[in-house]
């Protein structure tokens, strides 16, 4: 052995004991760097030569590599980790946030404020004409309609900040894909030297980490120490490139990430911004429709009946439609546009509305059907319509929307209230001679012309003739239809009588009154008279006193027709024995039979007809022979249609949605104008706001046959359980990443008492080498020594 | 357990716990400071899905109970009001009663009637009472005074202008009550029975059935003759005796008897000879100018009737059994047998069982003030005879009374009810929402405890490598 190898052996060993402190050092420096990775010094003993005595020998001692202390699949696990923790701690936040804006439970919350409104409408009951509950009704009315809208807008708000926050988040993937490319091309140059570039490849782990909480990755290594990375299934890092992700809005308003400047969209599927983006598509949507669909029901609902209700003031002389119809042409006009096209909130039905004419004078009504068919029918149809309706006038006002005004003396709604005095033409028992048709109508008039001859106080007989141009179907000619024929023929011959339609029966009337007042008619060719059912044959007679006709009470029944009243014997009201008056529905079914002869008190006695009319007769003379009758309106549903609330003609609550829910202002300007009532000129009348209380407990359709309340409770409920599972889903994979980093850190994590170890270790050797050195100083001095001597 | 442990494991896991341990006390906290177990949906949404039905019907329930307080109030308000319209018909009952004594002079009388009119003016104060600005016996017309009193040529009048419809209010599931009731039920309540004729004119119900109400006046006059023999004409006076009749003339000496009646003798000045019947009525007749000898048959002394003081008249049928007699004040119609009309006069007329608080007080003071002009001596019969329709009104009335009372009692029963359901349902809230106070604190103290310990172990933990010991 030669002091040189040893020197330089103990050189060696000196350097790496050195090395081994400093790797210590750089352990123990980097205690608590994120990411970091142990090392370790791998020592080798050197080459070693052979001695003078022919033995191998080492030549000390050489740092093999420095090592990076790793388990490549845990830190694949905890790159998947890392994105499922992601996306459940972001849908928690967002769940969090989303359950805290409802609110519940607490009195502010939307629930709250139903249970206020419904509760203000049965406080309002007890007290219908009380201004101050009427106010206290709108308040909780606007109250509960702007909790809908402060909740649509958070939720809103929430959906339309996701873009932002998607964005922010893109910018920190592409940052740290550059990272990752840029370490990449630096590991590849450093790691061509064959030495491992162990602190670039941490700081890469730590960018790849980074990037898997945010979406989905996949890192691919490949043999040159290159890094590939796949994010939401696509090569985001390839090398030394790296594409930039970038987020777009897409019609409906989501989000599209794309890449570079591809327009296709990539599906990420984990981490934060998969949470983000399944909030956006489908919770918030979710949340947003269900919210609407409450609203809207609500709305539809209330305004069905308040439209169809009658205000503390009564009858309206002038209203106009809140909703304008939409100038789909875009020509300028509005009166052309069809009812279905009209960009109304709501939809517009086939069906039937009835107007209710009141005179406020008499307290008289008549009330006219108008069918609608929104299909054909242009508001400027409705309009004219409704203009068609004596004592009313209806047009489209400039900006769309329709106006209708009474006459003076008279008012108009939409409601059921049955017509208090429905004999005012007199064909019951009137003052003037009538003879009243059997057969209900429509009426078949096969063979035309036909003709029957009428005459009038004793005058000379008139033939009238019909011929089948005056009808537009002969074989099908309605009550209503024939009555405006025989009329206009009337005038023509100027004959003293008038046609009047029964329900779907005639009656034809001497304008003359009083005893003298006659009407006789025979049938002439093709017996029209036989058709309509008309008692030929007989003179009828008026007398002094008409008979009065009062209706009270509310209908309850179920169908929009009519009940029609017939003498059933001739004889006077309160005297004859037996004398009936039988009433019909309107197919002609026999529903009541009311005595009205001895033993009935005219003027008092108030007979119950069925589901809730009830009549009174006054005195006089009717007749069964001259077939005395008349009809009484009677409506369930006064719009079947909904064209009221589509059109907003009295309606309670404007907007159809959560966002635009709100209370009219009409209403909330004179709360006096909250139909309350079915009836006209009772102040207590509440029966209408009864209608709308009990809306609370009946199940919707619309809502999955739940009540109101009850789809909301539900969906808060839901809310409440996502949150729930959320929170958990949150929990259970954190506690998993926490372990799965345990685990790295265990594996890779710096423990200072190692270090420690290693340090004294390090140190003791390098000690032993310098010792190593002195002793082979010593041996060299005393050889030299030798020398001397 | 990892196998390895570093000074971040311990660290991170002693952060971890202090985090957890941090949060769990923030919890308690909340609930202990919310006084409620459930704050937000996700506490727990099953109890959450069954807190908001419970909160609806809690708060359905405290407005039950404050609609049956304003339906008390209503109800007492009525009842006191309508118990005050009772005292005023026992009042009236004893003037009435003071009124049948026949020692009782016109002025007296006068005195009395006086007094019942005021005793109608209150009744109709009463039926128009009010509590704030609704009136209690309108029906649904709360603010329309129910009740207004018209005097007419055929009597005071009394009409009912409310509507028949009462106001409800809800003071139970399911269950509404009658706050404002149609007065014309309480003060109007009528059964009809038959309707009697009281005077001399022969007048008697016919078969057709009425519709006036109390009392009312059918007064029977004559209008001429028709069938007298030939020069002989009506006398200026007006005949008393109505309906067919007989007459025999002799000459000489001239004499005229009627209807059976005693001979009377006239020549050319009898220009109103009065010639009484056989029932004792009077015929007018100018026999002045009398020339034709012995003659007999029958003529007759036409009459005509009105049941509205005189605005409508209708021409007697001696032959018809029913005859319809129209008021042009009310449209109410009185049917009359007119076959034993036999003289003229005034009949009063009593529609049996329509009597109510108002016309029976009318026709009490009517009959006190003796508007029919009768002999002084058949007032008090009248009077006698009305007591009794008096108190019949007054037991309907009573009867209303006790409705009014039942409904009282009724809505203080369910109110109490809806009270004590409420406290249930406050306790199953309570139960579902709010904490457990001695075990919350409890759990919070032993949250606490474990805070503390993982913030000690912590602080223990953290300290010691081998470097505290080299």
């Amino acid at each position: 052995m030669s002091f040189g190898v040893g020197l330089n052996s103990a050189i060696l060993g000196l350097n790496a004991a050195r090395f081994g402190l400093q790797i210590a050092g750089q352990n123990i420096a980097n205690v608590n760097t994120p990411g970091y990775t142990r090392q370790r010094a791998l020592l080798g003993s050197t080459f070693p030569i052979q001695s003078g005595q022919g033995f191998y020998i080492g030549t000390g001692v050489q740092v093999d590599t420095v090592n990076r202390i790793l388990d490549g699949r845990l830190e694949a696990r905890i790159r998947t980790q890392n994105g499922l923790f992601g996306f459940a701690d972001t849908h928690f936040r967002r769940m969090s946030e989303i359950e805290g804006v409802l609110g519940e439970p607490g009195e502010n919350g939307l629930s709250g404020l139903m249970n206020g409104f419904f509760g203000s409408i049965g406080k309002l009951r007890s007290s219908a004409g009380s201004r101050a509950l009427r106010g206290g009704m709108i308040q909780s009315a606007k109250t509960m309609a702007s909790g809908f809208n402060l909740l649509a807008s958070r939720y809103e708000d929430m959906r339309s900040d996701t873009f932002q926050e998607i964005e922010a988040h893109l910018r920190e993937v592409n940052t740290f894909a550059k990272t990752v490319a840029n370490l990449n091309a630096q590991i590849v140059t450093l790691e061509a030297t064959g030495h491992k570039a162990n602190d670039l490849r941490d700081r890469r782990e730590i960018a790849i980490n980074h990037l898997s909480e945010l979406m989905d990755t996949q890192a691919i290594e490949r043999d040159d120490g290159v890094l590939d990375v796949l994010a939401g299934g696509y090569l985001l890092v390839s090398g030394s490139r790296a594409s930039d992700l970038s987020a777009t809005k897409n019609p409906d308003g989501t989000t599209k990430i794309t890449v570079g400047s591809t327009t296709t969209g990539i599906q990420i599927s984990e981490g934060r911004i998969s949470a983000l983006l399944e909030s956006e598509k489908n919770r918030l949507p979710g949340i947003l429709s269900k919210l609407d669909l409450a609203a809207r029901t609500i709305a539809l609902e209330v305004n069905r009946l308040h439209t169809t209700g009658i205000n503390k003031r009564g009858p309206f002389t002038s209203l106009a439609s809140d909703n304008p119809i939409k100038d789909g042409d875009n020509d300028g006009k509005f009166t052309d546009e069809l009812l279905v096209s009209g960009d109304f909130p709501f939809e517009i039905t086939n069906g039937d509305l009835y107007v209710t004419v009141t005179n406020l004078t008499t307290k008289n009504i008549e009330r006219t059907r108008i069918a609608i068919n929104p299909t054909s029918m242009s508001l400027g149809d409705l309009s004219n319509a409704i203009d068609a309706i004596d004592h009313l006038n209806a047009n489209v006002d400039p900006t769309g929307r329709l106006r209708i005004s009474s006459e003076s003396g008279f008012g108009f709604d939409f409601s059921n209230a049955l017509d208090p005095l429905p004999n005012s033409s007199g064909t019951f028992g009137g003052t003037s001679a009538s003879l009243g048709g059997n057969v209900s109508g429509p009426f078949n008039f096969s063979t035309l012309p036909a003709s029957f001859n009428i005459a009038v106080d004793g005058g000379p007989a008139t033939a009238i003739t019909l011929n089948s141009n005056d009808f537009k179907v002969p074989s099908s000619v309605s009550a209503i239809e024939l009555s405006q024929v025989l009329n206009g023929k009337f005038a023509a011959v100027t004959l003293n009588v008038t046609a009047h339609s029964v329900g779907n029966n005639i009656s034809i009337k001497a304008d003359s009154s009083g005893p003298s007042s006659s009407l006789s008619i025979t049938d002439g060719a093709n017996t029209p008279a036989a058709t309509m059912g008309i008692p030929v044959g007989t003179t009828a007679n008026g007398q002094t006193d008409g008979v009065s006709v009062t209706i009270s009470g509310e209908y309850t029944g179920s169908i929009n027709g009519h009940f029609r009243f017939v003498a059933e014997g001739n004889g006077e009201i309160g005297v004859t024995p037996g004398l009936k008056v039988g009433v019909f529905d309107s197919s002609g079914n026999k529903i009541a039979s009311l005595n009205v002869g001895q033993g009935f008190s005219a003027e008092d006695d108030l007979l119950e007809v069925t589901e809730g009319v009830k009549v009174t007769f006054g005195h006089g003379t009717i007749s069964a022979t001259d077939g005395h009758q008349f009809a009484l309106d009677v409506t369930n549903d006064s719009d079947t249609t909904d064209v009221l609330v589509a059109l907003g003609l009295n309606t309670f609550f404007t907007g159809s949605t959560a966002t635009d829910l709100g209370v009219a202002k009409r209403l909330v300007d004179d709360p006096d104008l909250v139909a309350a009532a079915l009836s006209t000129g009772a102040t207590g009348d509440s029966s209408n706001l009864a209608r709308i209380e009990a809306l609370r407990s009946s199940p919707f359709s619309s809502l999955n046959e739940n009540t109101i309340e009850g789809f909301y409770a539900d969906l808060a409920s839901d809310l409440g359980f996502e949150a729930k599972s959320a929170s958990d889903l949150l929990v259970s994979r954190d506690s998993l990443l926490n372990f799965l980093n345990e685990q790295r850190e265990s594996i890779s994590g710096v423990n200072i008492d190692e270090e420690m170890v290693d340090i004294v270790r390090f140190q003791q050797a390098f000690e032993a080498s310098s010792r190593y050195i002195g002793i082979l100083s010593q041996m060299t001095q005393t050889l030299i020594n030798l020398g001397r001597v | 357990m990892a196998f390895r442990v570093t000074q971040t494991i311990l660290t991170t896991q002693t952060l971890n716990n202090i985090t957890r341990n941090a949060r769990r006390l923030n919890q308690l906290r909340e609930r202990l400071s919310t006084g409620s177990r459930i704050n937000r949906p996700s506490d727990d949404p099953t109890t959450f899905l069954r807190i908001l039905p419970l909160k609806n019907n809690i708060a359905d329930l405290v407005r039950f109970q404050d609609n049956s307080v304003l339906a008390s109030d209503i109800v007492n308000t009525s009842s006191a009001a309508f118990e005050d319209a009772v005292s005023l018909m026992s009042q009236a009952k004893e003037i009435a009663i003071t009124g049948a004594n026949g020692t009782l002079n016109h002025e007296d009388r006068a005195t009395l009637a006086a007094q019942v009119d005021g005793i109608l003016q209150q009744m109709v104060s009463i039926s128009n009472s009010k509590l704030g600005d609704r009136f209690l016996f309108s029906g649904t017309s709360t603010s329309t005074a129910p009740f207004v009193k018209t005097e007419t040529k055929s009597g005071t009048l009394v009409t009912y202008v409310g509507n028949a419809s009462p106001v409800t209010v809800d003071i139970a599931p399911g269950t509404s009550a009658e706050i404002s009731s149609s007065g014309k039920k309480l003060f109007m309540n009528t059964s009809r029975s038959s309707t009697t004729f009281t005077g001399r004119t022969g007048a008697a119900t016919g078969s057709g059935t009425d519709s006036g109400r109390g009392m009312a006046v059918l007064s029977v006059e004559h209008t001429g003759f028709t069938g007298l023999p030939a020069n002989v004409s009506a006398g200026s006076t007006a005949s008393t005796a109505v309906g067919s009749m007989t007459y025999n003339i002799t000459t000489p000496p001239n004499m005229i008897s009627v209807n059976g009646g005693p001979a009377v003798s006239f020549d050319a000045t009898s220009t109103d000879l009065a010639i009484t019947t056989g029932s004792g009525d009077t015929v007018y007749l100018d026999m002045s100018a009398y020339v034709g000898g012995p003659l007999s048959g029958t003529f007759t002394s036409d009459a005509r009737m009105s049941y509205d003081g005189g605005q409508t008249y209708v021409t007697v049928d001696f032959l018809s059994s029913n005859q319809v007699v129209k008021n042009a004040d009310t449209g109410s119609i009185l049917n009359v047998d007119s076959t034993a009309i036999v003289r003229t006069g005034k009949e009063q007329v009593a529609f049996g069982g329509t009597f109510d608080a108002f016309n029976v007080l009318s026709a009490l003071r009517d009959l006190l003030q003796n508007d029919l002009s009768l002999d002084e001596a058949q007032v008090p019969a009248r009077i006698t005879a009305l007591i009794g329709e008096l108190d019949s009104v007054s037991d309907n009335m009573l009867e209303g009374l006790r409705v009014l009372g039942a409904r009282g009692a009724n809505l203080d029963l369910t109110r109490n009810r809806m009270s004590r359901l409420e406290l249930t349902m406050q306790d199953a809230l309570s139960r579902d929402q709010d904490i457990d106070l001695s075990r919350v604190i409890l759990q919070m103290s032993q949250a606490d405890v474990a805070y503390q310990a993982s913030l000690g172990a912590g602080a223990r933990v953290i300290t010691p490598t081998l470097l505290n010991f080299l």
